[in-house]
């Protein structure tokens, strides 16, 4: 082993991943709460502004009374940047599947997870496997933990569109558009779009599911990218869909594309719709 | 508190024919009394029993149906979290159900015009409650308890005392329905 290199802990990777899932489950960031009040600002529309007051106003009994912020307490994701210094142990799934079948008791969470997704039984009662995924970052001997918890239902609006290369950004713009049309109300908006294009089929998936990570109303960094965000949100309110599909001026929070290196036959483009529960919490470890 | 809801209305349940007629696609109502929950794999079994001709496990004439799975009932708690799911996903099951006499389904999204249609056609109603206020939900439940299919857990099907339930009109009898503006 290399000298200086920090192994983590099992154990702390454990409670790491329980105290993260109840954080995520319990107690809305505040980037998103923000989003969520500035979208009852700018709503005209009585219906919408009806369910946008009831989703505040849910986050704030979820903390008070410690409830998962909605029944569906997702799908778990563990995002580890491990920074220069610092290595992972052999067991690293095991205990990140501990800390998750702990926080599933701990915090009352319903366990939405089944082995065997063609047959028909009863859950397994303990949310795991988590979904890990793994990079670097520019800390020294610590690593970030970021757990997130993603709904099935809006899982089940994403899309993955293998545009032409030649589509370019008018392609990508006329994908997530259709997917916001076609599915945006049963994702429960307002809507969190997250879109990654470029690398491939499962890359630009990946990338998305990172996008949800960036807080809101952060714009990409490179100015193409951030433009085209903001074309896409306005258009993408000028749906009227609106908050729980119930018609209105606010169907999305905000929008964030990642891109990444792809190849000259494609233009791989994945669209999550992240609900308005955006449950994410990270920790420096 | 949630404040600004037009035409609120407070309704007792059951919610009877006539009450039904009345209501209008939009109305927001405040619903006391019982509910029972059944989602995916719980309608599956009702339809299935139905085919067979079996007798249900719980009478479903003037009874509300709400899509959702709750969360475990904290220690000290009446109810953990519980909301609803997207309706659509019943959609191949609401016509069979509405034929036994539901009063309406409660549940989140549009559906489509074919089974907004069938709904009326048998007097039910399609009521939408908000996705992801789970907590708040849950907090207007006074007692949960498993009357059928308790192998599937969160699918089970859960009888639920609620009081100050807010959902919306989305479907009503007369064919409104407010997911689609041209009806």
């Amino acid at each position: 082993m290399m000298s200086g290199l920090r192994v983590l802990a099992e154990e702390e990777i454990s409670s790491t991943v329980t105290q993260l899932a109840g954080r995520a489950s319990l107690d809305l960031p505040a980037d998103v709460e923000d989003g969520l009040r500035s979208a009852l600002e700018a709503e005209s529309q009585p219906r919408a502004r009806f369910a946008l007051e009831m989703i505040i106003e849910n986050a704030r009994i979820a903390r008070e009374k410690n409830l998962p912020l909605c029944q569906d307490t997702g799908f778990f994701h563990l995002f580890v940047s491990l920074g220069n210094a610092t290595a992972l142990p052999a067991r690293f799934q095991a205990a990140a599947d501990t800390g998750i079948k702990v926080a599933t008791e701990k915090y009352y969470l319903r366990s939405s997870i089944i082995s065997d997704p063609l047959s028909v039984r009863p859950d397994r009662g303990d949310n795991s496997p988590l979904l890990v995924h793994i990079d670097q970052c520019d800390l020294d001997s610590a690593a970030r933990f970021t757990v997130l918890a993603k709904g099935g239902g809006s899982e089940n609006t994403t899309g993955l569109h293998m545009l032409l290369p030649g589509e370019g950004s008018a392609g990508l713009k006329k994908a997530v558009l259709e997917t916001v049309l076609a599915k945006g109300a049963w994702a429960c908006p307002p809507l969190v779009v997250s879109i990654g294009v470029g690398a491939d089929a499962a890359g630009c998936l990946e990338l998305a599911l990172k996008g949800l990570l960036r807080p809101l109303g952060e714009r990409s960094e490179r100015n193409h990218l951030a433009d085209l965000e903001e074309d896409l949100l306005s258009q993408i309110n000028a749906t009227g869909i609106g908050a729980s599909g119930l018609g209105g001026d606010i169907t999305a929070l905000d929008v964030h594309i990642e891109e990444a290196p792809t190849h000259i036959a494609c233009l791989p483009v994945g669209i999550i719709l992240c609900c308005h529960a955006l449950r994410r919490a990270s920790l420096e470890v | 508190m949630v404040s600004a809801a037009p035409n609120m209305k407070k309704i007792k349940l059951p919610l009877d024919r006539k009450t039904r007629e009345k209501l209008r696609a939009g109305d927001v109502v405040l619903l006391e009394g019982r509910l029972f929950t059944a989602r995916d794999q719980a309608h599956r079994r009702l339809v299935e029993a139905l085919s067979r001709g079996d007798v249900l496990p719980l009478e479903l004439r003037d009874e509300i149906i709400f899509y959702a799975g709750p969360t475990p009932v904290p220690e000290g708690k009446k109810s953990g979290s519980i909301g609803p799911t997207t309706s659509a996903r019943m959609d191949p099951f609401a016509a069979r159900l509405a034929e036994q006499g539901v009063a309406a389904f409660i549940g989140k999204g549009p559906r489509s015009q074919e089974v907004c249609r069938a709904l009326a056609e048998n007097g039910t109603l399609y009521l939408v409650a908000v996705g992801g206020a789970g907590a708040l939900l849950g907090s207007r439940v006074k007692t949960i308890r498993t009357v059928a299919y308790e192998d599937l857990g969160p699918e089970a099907i859960y009888e639920l005392e609620v009081e100050d339930f807010p959902v919306i009109v989305a479907c009503d009898l007369q064919g409104a329905d407010i997911h689609n503006s041209n009806s």
